[in-house]
């Protein structure tokens, strides 16, 4: 952009001027109040805008009014001229730009004009340069070129840490965040931060474990001090116990003293009682108590001697009789028997007046059955079992004997019969066989063989050979017929052939022939060939086939000669026919066969057929001759049999005969042995044996009768005999018999009275005398003892043996006494404290023992109170062991140091993360301010260096902090603040020049500077114009200035500048 | 030789601290205190179940040099309870319980051995039939820092043919995570000629070679993230011809996990949120019936990390904790109990971090600045020198600082790398013109 021409109508001083600006550094030269600063401000609102009332100081209103703007003419970098007509208007009077009237116009390198607005103006001439950055850069005075703010502002951040300085903004904040945490989460000395709080607690858990180590120590003293304790616990209570023993012994003395002094007594006078030999133990009373035993005992004597005298006296008074004595049970057995003999002697008279009744009944039996026959014949007659079962069986054999008979005569009559019949059988049936055979013989009379045997073999064999015959026959007869078929199948066969061949071999001419002519020769030779190979092969096919007919023919050459066969046949059939011409004559059909046989087999044929008929005739007539044969022979053999059964018959019957004859024989004698008559028949004598039955019965009663009176008769006379041996001799048995038995008894039973008497005497007499016995023995026992206990003793009689026994009652007394006090003093007590209890008794009087009791008991309480003192100290010990236990059990300090410690290293880790990460920035950033420096400050660098000659080297911006550095050459970084103020708006000048220079490109805004020289030396304001010099190649540079010398400089050092004076 | 059964354990450590475990309820803070008692009772009734002939115990039974109170009552308990069943326990003292820490003076118990500070040999005998066993050499620490190779002490007793165990609290071959106590190498164990090493020291369960066997069972309660996994004991059966099968038991009362959390591609907290549940669910699984620990560390890049680090994790981190204490407090106590240590925030913005450190901005060379602090120590210590100062006034943020890993400052780098990228991404070029714009 190069500003042509300023037209200014109205701005401030300034009226109705119009600038031309033609070289690229122009000079604007004029005193004060010429209007240098006004042309300045008025390039500002000509392309800005005017600024409203509100700032009058740069409204630059004319004092005399009147048109208040002007034009402004620049060309931008495509050659297009803008005009700006800007003229604000008094009537609007508002405080924004828009009370403006304006006219923006771009006419471009073609001469097109158009209308622009402010917008399009900034953009598209200034490139988008904002109002600020324009009077801050480019437009700038000596004002603003001071005012470090400029350099501070947001926007000129950004264009400072243009190229990668950028986010200088948000490192500041991304430290600041740091910084933030880091002392949230510590800061050295800090009260509230995390850590602070960590390290607290750590610091007080660390009391705590120090606190808690201590816990081993003093578990330890505590657990060493507990067994001290025990150990002196342990003596005291030995110690105790000697002492309580002690009282107890003094105590115990002191209750038994009053005890001890008897028992001291006792043994005294225990001691002075004379030494006793053994004295029976309950000497006197047991004397005494013998004494009193053998005075009762004397008593009794002698009241028993009295009582037997007297006794005996009584038993001389009853004396009994000796006689009757003897006598006394064997009459009292008779007397009891009395009774039943009177009895008996009146059945014996009863039993004699039957017996006479009997007999005479038996008489009258006996001559009933037999004159002859008294009682001996009744009694052999026995009439037993077997001899009634041998009547019995005579009876039963005559009998038999008659049936059998009467059978036998009938058979005869019956088998005579039947033997007529028989005979009459056979001579029917012999004459038809004579008849049948004669027939027969004369009809087969030509076979040469006579049995069937011979025959059959023959005939079957013919047969076969017939057989045989036909099947030769028939099989001539076949093939002659299958040579013909085969024959005429060959033939049909080799005309095929033929035309086959011939076919093909036209063929095999044709088809080459045309493959030739149609250009495909060895299309034509591979078909030649191969057809020809066809025609070959079909004719050897023609030539086989009939050499196969030939050969079937040849064959079947050899002839078949029937001729054999027929022989053979003839042969066998003469060989069964003897007589032919017999047989022709009779068999006629058979006789003409055979002889045609030889001449035709039709004839053969039927001499066969009749020959079976024949031969079938022959079979049946022979079978008819065999069942005549047979009936004959049968008939035959049943006369036999019929005449050898009547001949058995007869000799059986005689046998009978014989028989009962000896039966008859044996009867008589039977009956002589038993002197029976020999008339009776077996009959009459079975009635016999009823009689003698009843007789016998008659003698059996007869017998009875007799052997009971007998008994009777016996027994009586027994009784009588016995009565005499007991009655008096003097006179013999008679009827008084009984009446002298009575009296007998009478003496007897008296007898007896007495005996009971004496008998009662005897038995009291018994004891007494056996209790004298004892009562003497126990005197002697008693005296015996008493001599005893005498002896014992040693005592001479009872008196000493008393008096000893006194003696010894008061040593036993004494003795009780001090065994009885021994028990109550010493009862319980051990062996040894026993001894020293009687030490204790025998050293102590009353008083010295009360002594000592009081003693031990002081010593007593003494032990006691330290013994509790120890026992608490143990407990206490035993409390604080456990409570130290307990302790560390619930201890975990150590694990909450752990915690703290880890919470802390937590916390120091974020803080560590973040000090680095700050730390990295910060370092990161001054590599990049050394290394790092964007373009900008190298130039700026580059500018300040020339301005100042090399004495300064480098521009260095904090970022962030945005303060401006220089380092000079030997003092380092200065801070721009401190710089002097003309070096320090060299600095800002190098800076401005370089931002101008690192404004992105499209555009070259002119620069105007409003006498920026003043504060330089010559030397440095040289090198100023210099670089404004070298930097007018890029832009156009617009200098303001009131000094002469300066203008002269540019005069010298920039030629090509032109100067215009206002 | 006889065959017989005994049970290895070493650092019981009992009645240590969790560490880096905070805002607990007093109840989980009581339990986990409890944890290392509770585990030690498992060993014993272990060893009661196994019928174990004897136990060896390889150093470090307490944590503290100067045990606790509660610790030493505890163990005492487990060895009344142990010999109440004829079990022999032979115990060293490493470098966390030295001989010259205080101790509680009580009456010697037959069954027990304890280790001398110079190098001793003890016969152990089988219980059922009191035949010798084993011969079991050890040594203790006299102080807590034992530089010397006391392994080289170890000599087999020559006339007797037993299997031979040796107690030893060290660091073989130098494992550069743990202290460097009593150093040795495997070939001075070799050398020795005993047949099974029972070590103590090093928390990880490791069996550094078979036959002769060297062994560290490991700590039987993990204590902090860096004890993750199953923790225990190995019950030892050697035969008669002197075979040894070593069984693994696991002992822990608490179990410590470390998951990792991608949320690349999350959006939502909801999701977020989601997802942690379900891994505390999935632990919880694994685990129903005990309590674990887990640190969730956060990878991945994603939308959701500006707001994780904006408050966010630490929100969750309380809800999740509140959620604990409830549960702890329910019926069902500490079974299936999970409780997040810490969210551990690796993940980064959602930015191309690699175009970042090409482009030639301001973030862009901070990042550059951040890699090469990452690299070079020297830029590393000037950086966390100047950015830690103010830590450094307080004594005991300063002893934290000095015990604070070279790991876990890189990961505070990265961690401010990652905030950086957060604050003033916003920031970039692209959004220069909206700037620009919204000046006027």
């Amino acid at each position: 952009m190069h500003i042509e021409r300023l037209q200014i109508q109205g701005f401030g001083r300034i009226r109705d001027r119009d600038i031309r600006l033609n070289a690229p550094i122009t000079v604007l030269a004029g005193p004060n109040e010429a209007g240098k600063s006004t042309i300045l401000h008025f390039v500002r609102a000509m392309l800005y805008g005017i600024p409203s009332r509100s700032y009058p100081g740069e409204r630059f209103e004319p004092p005399g009014g009147g048109a208040h703007g002007g034009v402004l003419t620049a060309r931008a970098e495509d050659g297009s001229a803008w005009t700006v007509s800007r003229f604000a208007s008094r009537e609007g009077g508002s405080a924004s730009g828009r009370g403006e009237r304006l006219s923006i116009v771009k006419t471009t390198a073609q001469g097109t004009a158009v209308h622009m607005t402010q917008d399009d103006l900034e953009k598209g001439l200034l490139g988008g340069l904002s109002r600020d950055m324009f009077k801050q850069l480019f437009a700038v005075t000596l004002t603003e070129l001071q005012e470090i703010r400029t350099l501070q502002s947001e926007e000129m951040g950004s264009y400072l840490f243009h190229a990668g300085f950028g986010g200088g903004a948000g490192i500041v904040r991304a430290e600041r965040r740091l910084f933030q945490e880091m002392e949230r989460l510590y800061k050295p000395r800090g009260r509230v931060q995390e850590s602070a709080k960590v390290l607290q607690s750590i610091e007080r858990l660390e009391r705590e474990i120090s606190e808690s180590r201590a816990y081993l120590s003093k578990y330890m003293a505590a657990d060493s001090k507990l067994l001290e304790t025990g150990k002196s616990i342990g003596e005291t209570e030995q110690k105790r116990a000697g002492i309580s023993d002690r009282l107890v012994l003094l105590r115990k003395a002191q209750d038994i003293r009053p005890q001890w002094l008897k028992w001291k007594e006792a043994a005294l006078e225990l001691a002075g009682l004379p030494e006793a030999a053994s004295y029976p133990e309950e000497g006197v009373l047991r004397w005494h108590r013998l004494q009193e035993e053998l005075d009762r005992l004397r008593i009794r004597q002698k009241e028993l001697e009295h009582a037997e005298a007297a006794m005996n006296e009584q038993l001389g008074r009853l004396q009994p009789a000796e006689s009757l004595l003897a006598k006394g049970p064997l009459i009292d057995r008779l007397a009891a028997r009395r009774e039943p003999i009177q009895v008996r002697i009146k059945e014996l008279q009863e039993f004699s007046g039957e017996e006479a009744a009997l007999r005479e009944q038996l008489q009258r039996l006996l001559r009933q059955m037999d004159p002859r026959w008294g009682m001996a014949e009744l009694r052999a007659f026995s009439g037993s079992a077997a001899e009634r079962e041998a009547v019995r069986r005579y009876a039963a054999g005559f009998a038999g004997y008659d049936r059998r008979m009467e059978s036998l005569a009938w058979e005869r009559e019956q088998k005579g019969r039947q033997l007529e019949a028989a005979e009459y059988e056979l001579r029917r049936a012999e004459a038809a066989y004579g008849e049948k055979k004669e027939d027969g013989t004369a009809r087969f009379a030509m076979f040469i063989p006579k049995s069937k045997a011979e025959l059959l073999p023959v005939w079957n064999e013919i047969q076969s050979a017939a057989e045989r015959w036909r099947e030769t026959r028939l099989e001539r007869f076949s093939l002659q017929e299958m040579e013909e078929r085969e024959a005429a199948v060959d033939k049909r066969i080799r005309a095929l052939y033929r035309k086959l061949l011939w076919g093909s071999v036209l063929l095999t001419l044709l088809l080459p022939g045309a493959l030739w002519l149609l250009q495909s020769p060895l299309g034509a030779g591979a078909a030649l060939a191969l057809l020809a190979a066809a025609d070959a092969g079909l004719w050897l096919g023609s030539r086989r086939s009939s050499a196969k007919a030939e050969r079937t023919s040849r064959r079947h050459a050899k002839s078949y000669d029937p001729g054999n066969e027929e022989s053979r046949l003839s042969s066998l059939i003469s060989s069964l026919v003897a007589d032919p011409l017999a047989a022709s004559a009779r068999a006629e059909g058979k006789g003409e066969g055979r002889r045609d046989a030889f001449f035709a087999e039709q004839d053969l044929e039927s001499a066969l057929r009749e020959l079976r008929k024949l031969v079938d005739a022959w079979l049946l007539w022979q079978d008819e001759l065999e069942r005549s044969k047979a009936e004959a022979l049968s008939a035959r053999q049943r006369t036999e049999a019929l005449r050898h059964e009547l001949a058995s018959l007869r000799r059986k019957m005689d046998k009978e005969q014989g028989i009962f004859a000896e039966l008859e024989k044996e009867w008589q004698h039977w009956l002589a042995e038993r002197e029976l008559q020999a008339s009776s028949s077996p009959e009459t004598v079975m009635d016999l044996f009823g009689f003698a039955e009843q007789g016998m019965e008659l003698v059996r009663r007869l017998d009875w009768l007799d052997r009971k009176m007998r008994g009777l008769e016996q027994e009586i006379r027994a009784y009588e005999e016995e009565c005499r041996l007991v009655l008096p001799d003097r006179e013999e048995s008679g009827p008084s018999t009984f009446f002298r038995l009575e009296a007998a008894e009478r003496a007897w039973d008296e007898e007896k009275k007495l005996l009971r008497q004496r008998e009662i005497v005897i038995s009291r007499l018994e004891p007494v005398q056996e209790e004298r016995i004892r009562v003497n023995g126990e005197i002697e026992a008693v005296t015996r003892s008493m001599a005893s206990l005498l002896a014992e003793a040693k005592a001479a009689d009872g008196e000493q043996f008393l008096r000893l026994g006194a003696a010894s009652e008061r040593r036993k007394e004494l003795e009780r006494n001090i065994r009885q006090l021994a028990v109550g003093m010493f009862g319980g007590w051990p062996r040894e404290r026993g001894e020293a209890l009687r030490c204790v008794l025998d050293e102590h009087d009353a008083a010295s023992l009360d002594e000592a009791v009081k003693e031990a008991e002081r010593e007593l309480g003494q032990a006691e109170l330290l013994l509790s003192e120890l026992r608490q100290l143990q407990g206490r010990l035993l409390q604080e062991r456990d409570d130290l236990a307990r302790l560390c059990a619930q201890d975990t300090a150590l694990q909450q140091l752990e915690e703290q410690k880890a919470a802390l290293k937590d916390i120091a880790g974020q803080y560590a993360v973040r000090a680095l990460c700050a730390e990295m920035i910060a370092n990161t950033r001054s590599i990049y301010e050394r290394e790092k420096q964007p373009q900008l400050l190298k130039l700026a660098s580059s500018y300040f260096a020339e301005l100042t000659r090399g004495s300064y080297a480098r521009v260095v911006m904090k970022l962030g902090d945005k303060r401006l550095l220089a380092e000079h050459r030997s003092a380092g970084l200065i801070d721009s603040t401190l710089l002097s103020r003309g070096t320090a708006e060299q600095l800002y000048l190098a800076m401005r020049f370089a931002l101008a220079g690192s404004m992105n490109g499209t555009t070259a805004v002119p620069l105007l500077l409003d006498d920026l020289f003043v504060n330089f030396d010559e030397e440095r304001m040289c090198s100023a114009l210099d670089l404004a010099g070298k930097l007018a190649a890029e832009r156009q540079i617009i200098m303001l200035t009131c000094h002469r010398y300066i203008l002269d400089h540019v005069r010298q050092r920039l030629p090509q500048a032109e100067i215009i004076r206002i | 030789m006889v065959s017989f059964k005994f049970i290895h354990a070493a650092d019981l450590h009992l009645d240590s601290q969790f560490k880096g475990i905070s805002g607990l309820s007093d109840n989980i803070r009581a339990y986990l205190r409890e944890s290392t008692f509770a585990s030690l009772e498992r060993l014993t009734e272990l060893a009661v179940r196994e019928r174990a002939d004897f136990m060896v115990i390889s150093g470090d039974v307490y944590d503290a040099k100067d045990a606790s109170l509660q610790a030493q009552l505890r163990f005492r308990e487990a060895l009344d309870r142990l010999g109440e069943h004829g079990i022999g326990v032979y115990v060293i003292h490493g470098n966390h319980d030295p001989l010259d820490g205080p101790r509680m003076g009580t009456s010697p118990k037959e069954h027990v051995h304890v280790f001398g500070p110079e190098f001793e040999r003890v016969v152990a005998y089988r219980r059922q039939d009191r035949r010798p066993a084993a011969v079991i050499g050890g040594i203790s620490y006299p102080t807590a820092k034992v530089t010397e190779n006391t392994s080289r002490y170890f000599e087999r007793s020559k006339d007797s043919s037993l299997f031979h165990i040796a107690l030893l609290h060290a660091n073989v071959d130098g494992d550069p995570a743990h202290e460097t106590y009593s150093p040795c190498t495997r070939s001075d164990l070799n050398a020795a000629g005993y047949h099974y090493w029972a070590l103590g020291h090093i928390h990880k369960r490791q069996i550094l070679q078979e036959n002769p066997h060297i062994v560290y069972p490991g700590n039987i309660q993990g204590r902090s993230i860096r004890e993750t996994g199953a923790k225990g004991c190995y019950a030892v059966q050697v035969d008669e011809e002197g075979n040894v099968g070593l069984r693994f038991h696991e002992l822990d009362t608490v179990r410590w996990f470390r998951e990792e959390l991608a949320i690349g591609g999350l959006e939502s907290e909801e999701s977020f949120h989601q997802m942690v549940e379900a891994r505390l669910e999935a632990i919880r699984r694994e685990r129903p019936g005990e309590m674990s620990i887990v640190r969730l560390t956060v990878i991945g890049r994603g939308r959701l990390h500006d707001r994780l680090e904006e408050g966010m994790a630490e929100e969750l981190l309380h809800a999740f904790r509140r959620q604990a204490v409830q549960a702890a407090e329910g019926p069902g106590g500490f079974r299936g109990l999970v409780w997040i240590e810490s969210f551990e925030i690796r993940s980064g913005p959602w930015i191309d971090r690699e175009a970042l450190l090409q482009e030639d901005s301001f973030l862009g060379e901070l990042l550059r600045y951040g890699k090469r602090a990452g690299q070079d120590e020297r830029i590393r210590s000037e950086l966390f020198r100047g950015a830690l100062q103010p830590l450094a006034a307080n004594g005991e943020l300063r002893r934290l600082l000095a015990e604070t890993g070279e790991e876990e400052r890189m990961g505070w780098l990265r961690r401010a790398e990652e905030m950086a990228v957060m604050l003033l991404a916003d920031l970039g070029p692209e959004t220069e013109g909206d700037k620009e714009s919204d000046a006027h």
